[in-house]
């Protein structure tokens, strides 16, 4: 697998894979608006913070 | 063929891609489990920098202060680098460098790659001084001599680099396992350390202890508390490299963030360094080796300085880990067995073995303005990936270097990326400098790195839209699919 067209061939093939089920049907390629959500969670809930601590320290 | 040699072989090609660039299919990824994540990310965290910069948090004026401050800076910081990073890296099982090819061009992707080289074979150089010295220093108190044994330190860094390469050369699945065990272990350490300080000093006294006015940055709370916020905001943008490495290995959307923002950041930065911050400001040293064997004792001290600095072992292992697979991205190193990458990134530790005070004096001091490297870089990849592609990255067109490629821009270099990154760092250090804590009047109430990300994201946004989508650079205006360019799957290559 060192030698550079047994690499490239297996880069073919896998980005092949990931294109195609299973993988295209896993949960690496649905939607990532429940980490969006999560995300701006941990923004607010730190800017929260920050106010509070700008006012009360 | 058998069906066992079928399997062998697959498992082996498998083994190959955890190794090296290919991408992980969602079958192959390791972290399964919430836990096993949170783990590796704790662990990872919880080195001893942590401690360090912990130790450091009382000089912004006010300890409470330093602790909140850090705590919403690497929050901040993190979750636009997991959303950078981690998001893309994710879902196509890529190494970051590669997914940062669609907005820095093929050739253009050197820039965030020196950046990732840097932080990770930086800081794994830097955690071995820290260990050598660590165990130098806990040597010398119970040998109760005057001087730390050079000797004994270089032998404990020439020894933690063969682990190092031990643990690293079997791949990610054994740090995998090994964090289950010390991110707990670490995290009891700390608690135990907290119960310490409280059982000795009570909390209000904790609350109220701050370093001598003179030797603090500040007297002024609105300025300390931008300081501290951004420790945790550079903090926070170092682990641009380092998030999508690690997220390449995780099957299951729900355990992208949490686990980031929790292990990385809460327990394995905030939490430690709220800990050393009110051990270092109660014993008056900012060095863990001094306030946590003063704190724990004769017995308790040694024993927990030396599982702290052993736990250290995870940081440098999944640091030279990510280091092997990014370092891949220079086309010879592709084709040379995993041991031996390990060893050629490995070898000048030997160097760093018998230097390592000076390590801790230039390297840690250049290491100030590495989270300097990835603001840029993060506001950049956060506003291609999500906004400008929708998410969507052509995988043919990442791995194919050829004018025909959507990711070529002029010559494989997207300079309009490359640009704003540099001037995103520029501008940064215009308005804070790490080393001297200059900063400009805006910065209590902004700080820099935030700003930062914000302007190299919307300049990059406007610059796409005004310049690279009218010449039809980059791939903008179609949709981000495979196929759908005039390379096709005979064009990629590692």
């Amino acid at each position: 697998m060192q030698d550079p067209e047994g690499l490239n061939a297996e880069l073919s093939r896998r980005i092949s894979a990931i294109a195609s089920p299973p993988n295209s049907e896993s949960e690496c390629f649905a939607s990532t608006r429940p980490v969006l959500y999560e995300a701006l969670v941990w923004v607010v809930g730190a800017l929260l913070l920050w106010i509070a601590a700008v006012i009360f320290v | 063929m058998t069906d066992s040699d079928s399997s062998a072989i697959q498992a082996r090609v498998a083994r190959e891609a955890l190794d090296g660039r290919l991408p992980i299919l969602s079958g192959e990824r390791i972290y399964r489990r919430f836990g096993s994540f949170l783990w590796t990310c704790t662990s990872f965290s919880a080195a001893t920098w942590a401690f360090l910069i912990g130790g450091s948090l009382p000089s912004v004026g006010n300890t409470v202060i330093g602790i909140l401050g850090y705590l919403c800076g690497v929050i901040l910081g993190l979750v636009p680098v997991v959303l950078a990073s981690g998001l893309p890296s994710y879902r196509y099982g890529i190494d970051p460098i590669d997914a940062a090819k669609a907005s820095f061009g093929v050739n253009g992707a050197i820039l965030p790659l020196l950046g990732a080289l840097a932080t990770m074979i930086g800081w794994t150089y830097v955690v071995v001084a820290l260990t050598a010295r660590g165990a130098a220093g806990l040597l010398r108190v119970v040998q109760q001599s005057q001087h730390p044994n050079e000797t004994f330190a270089s032998v404990v860094a020439l020894g933690t680099l063969v682990m190092v390469w031990v643990v690293a050369r079997r791949g990610p699945s054994l740090f995998q396992r090994l964090s289950q065990y010390t991110a707990p272990g670490q995290l009891i350490v700390t608690v135990t350390l907290l119960g310490l300080l409280v059982y000795r000093f009570h909390w209000p006294v904790l609350w109220t202890s701050n370093v001598a006015p003179e030797t603090a940055l500040t007297q002024d709370h609105g300025l300390g508390f931008a300081y501290a916020v951004e420790f945790g905001v550079a903090n926070g943008m170092t682990w641009w490299p380092i998030v999508g490495g690690l997220t390449r290995l995780v099957e299951r959307r729900r355990h992208l963030l949490g686990p980031c923002v929790i292990g990385i950041g809460v327990l394995g930065a905030a939490f430690i360094s709220a800990v050393s911050a009110i051990g270092a400001a109660r014993v008056g040293s900012p060095d863990p080796t001094v306030w946590l064997l003063a704190l724990g004792g004769p017995l308790l001290g040694p024993a927990m300085l030396t599982f702290v600095l052993a736990a250290n072992l995870i940081t440098m292992v999944i640091l030279t880990y990510l280091a092997g697979v990014t370092v891949q991205q220079l086309r010879p190193l592709t084709r040379i067995p995993w041991d031996v990458i390990l060893i050629l990134l490995l070898a000048p530790g030997i160097y760093v073995a018998f230097r390592t005070t000076w390590v801790l004096d230039v390297v840690m001091n250049w290491m100030l303005y590495n989270g300097v490297m990835f603001v840029g870089i993060t506001g950049i990849t956060l506003v291609d990936y999500l906004v400008l592609r929708r998410q969507r990255l052509s995988m043919v067109d990442l791995f194919t270097r050829s004018p025909a490629g959507r990711y070529w821009y002029w010559g494989g270099v997207n300079w309009i990326a490359v640009g704003v990154a540099l001037i995103a760092m520029v501008v940064y250090i215009l308005m804070y400098d790490p080393s001297t804590y200059r900063a400009v009047w805006m910065f209590r109430y902004l700080g820099a790195g935030i700003p930062m990300v914000l302007f190299a994201g919307g300049a990059y946004f406007l610059l796409v839209h005004f310049v690279l989508r009218p010449m039809d650079k980059g791939g903008y205006g179609a949709p981000q699919v495979n196929h759908t360019t005039s390379v096709s799957l005979r064009d990629v290559s590692l």
